[in-house]
């Protein structure tokens, strides 16, 4: 996740609390010594409590993948030695789910699987990944707000306001190069920037939101009233 | 052909537990309880270094501490592009870093 973090004019500097809500890191900044959840990004606990951290998008890919489409990036330094996930044992074990057993239920979607999950208006929405794998796009409406889910061809799966020109907008997978096109317009568009690249629409940009991948126990765990979106619409039958 | 990261990367986010315990503490002490569920505490604040300076590098520098399929979180923030290793972030699970002028908070 990614978060500004600055809060009513002050910026924080969050450490870890060693503390687990819901199964899931609690940060704590070191000016208040408030707790903050990192899923949501809500003040807990402490003087601060109540207050919100904006969350930023941010997108999970490869280095190859990623420094291919910005070579201008910055990387944080790493010791070359570590060349692996200590949680891969974790991951590929189905049947473990976090430290603590969670009180809510697990239903819907096996524990493990991976969803896309977002949050507007307080509607909460997950995607399972199988709705990605065939076309990529998922179109759905979220807290009244229009929304496009793309996986890029970067592996990266990344959520648009699906609205420009002052209309609302359908997209179709064209090709294999990446690129999508609007039904309404048949402009093109780039499915991991979200910026039109050709056609009437040219130059408009959809708007990036950000979009958390999670475990499904987890997510149901943070929004037990979640949505679940486990494959793409069938198309209509005429 | 279609890049499927799914079976690559772990996407262990939103459940970071603490490293190697393998169970749950069998008498965890609960700090508090919020929204009907408990605050845990595991360990001490602060045994899992949270970055707090990050040190960047260009991604020229990184070629030579990173894989090609190495997950990574990318974000743009102000115009400016930022990456962390997955594997890195395991150990650290927040970097406090500023890009493009603008104070973040990367969480694992």
């Amino acid at each position: 996740m990614v978060y500004a973090r600055k809060v009513s004019g002050r910026t924080l500097t969050f450490i870890v609390s060693g503390k687990l809500w819901r199964n899931s890191l609690v940060m704590q900044d070191r000016e208040t010594g408030t707790l903050w959840s990192h899923v949501t990004g809500e003040a807990l606990h402490g003087p601060l409590a109540g207050e919100r951290l904006d969350m930023l998008s941010s997108v999970q890919t490869t280095w190859k993948q990623w420094v291919a489409r910005h070579p201008d990036t910055r990387v944080l330094r790493k010791d070359a030695r570590i060349r692996g996930s200590r949680y891969e044992a974790y991951a590929r074990d189905p049947s473990q789910f976090g430290l603590f057993r969670s009180a809510r239920a697990i239903r819907k979607l096996p524990g493990k699987s991976i969803v896309y999950g977002i949050v507007r208006a307080g509607e909460a929405v997950a995607i399972a990944a199988k709705a990605l794998e065939d076309a990529g796009l998922v179109h759905l409406n979220v807290g009244d707000e229009a929304i496009l889910v793309a996986r890029g061809r970067d592996g990266g799966v990344r959520a648009f306001l699906r609205r420009a020109g002052g209309r609302e907008l359908r997209f179709r997978r064209e090709g294999a190069d990446g690129r999508v096109r609007d039904e309404a317009t048949g402009s093109t568009w780039d499915a991991e920037t979200g910026r039109c690249l050709e056609g009437s629409l040219a130059g408009a940009a959809l708007e990036e939101i950000a979009v958390r991948p999670a475990y499904w126990f987890a997510w149901v765990s943070f929004y037990p009233d979640s949505r679940v979106v486990e494959r793409p619409p069938r198309p209509a039958s005429n | 052909m279609r890049t499927r990261l799914v079976p690559a990367v772990p996407l262990a986010v939103l459940l970071l537990a603490p490293p190697p315990v393998a169970a749950a503490p069998s008498d965890p002490e609960v700090f508090a309880e919020v929204g009907g569920d408990p605050i845990y505490t595991v360990l001490a604040a602060g045994a899992n270094p949270a970055i707090l300076e990050p040190e960047l590098v260009s991604g020229g520098e990184a070629a030579a501490q990173m894989l090609p399929e190495e997950p990574v979180l990318g974000a743009i923030v102000g115009g400016e592009a930022r990456a962390y290793s997955l594997w890195q972030l395991d150990a650290h699970e927040i970097v406090n870093d500023t890009a493009g002028g603008v104070p973040i908070a990367v969480s694992w």
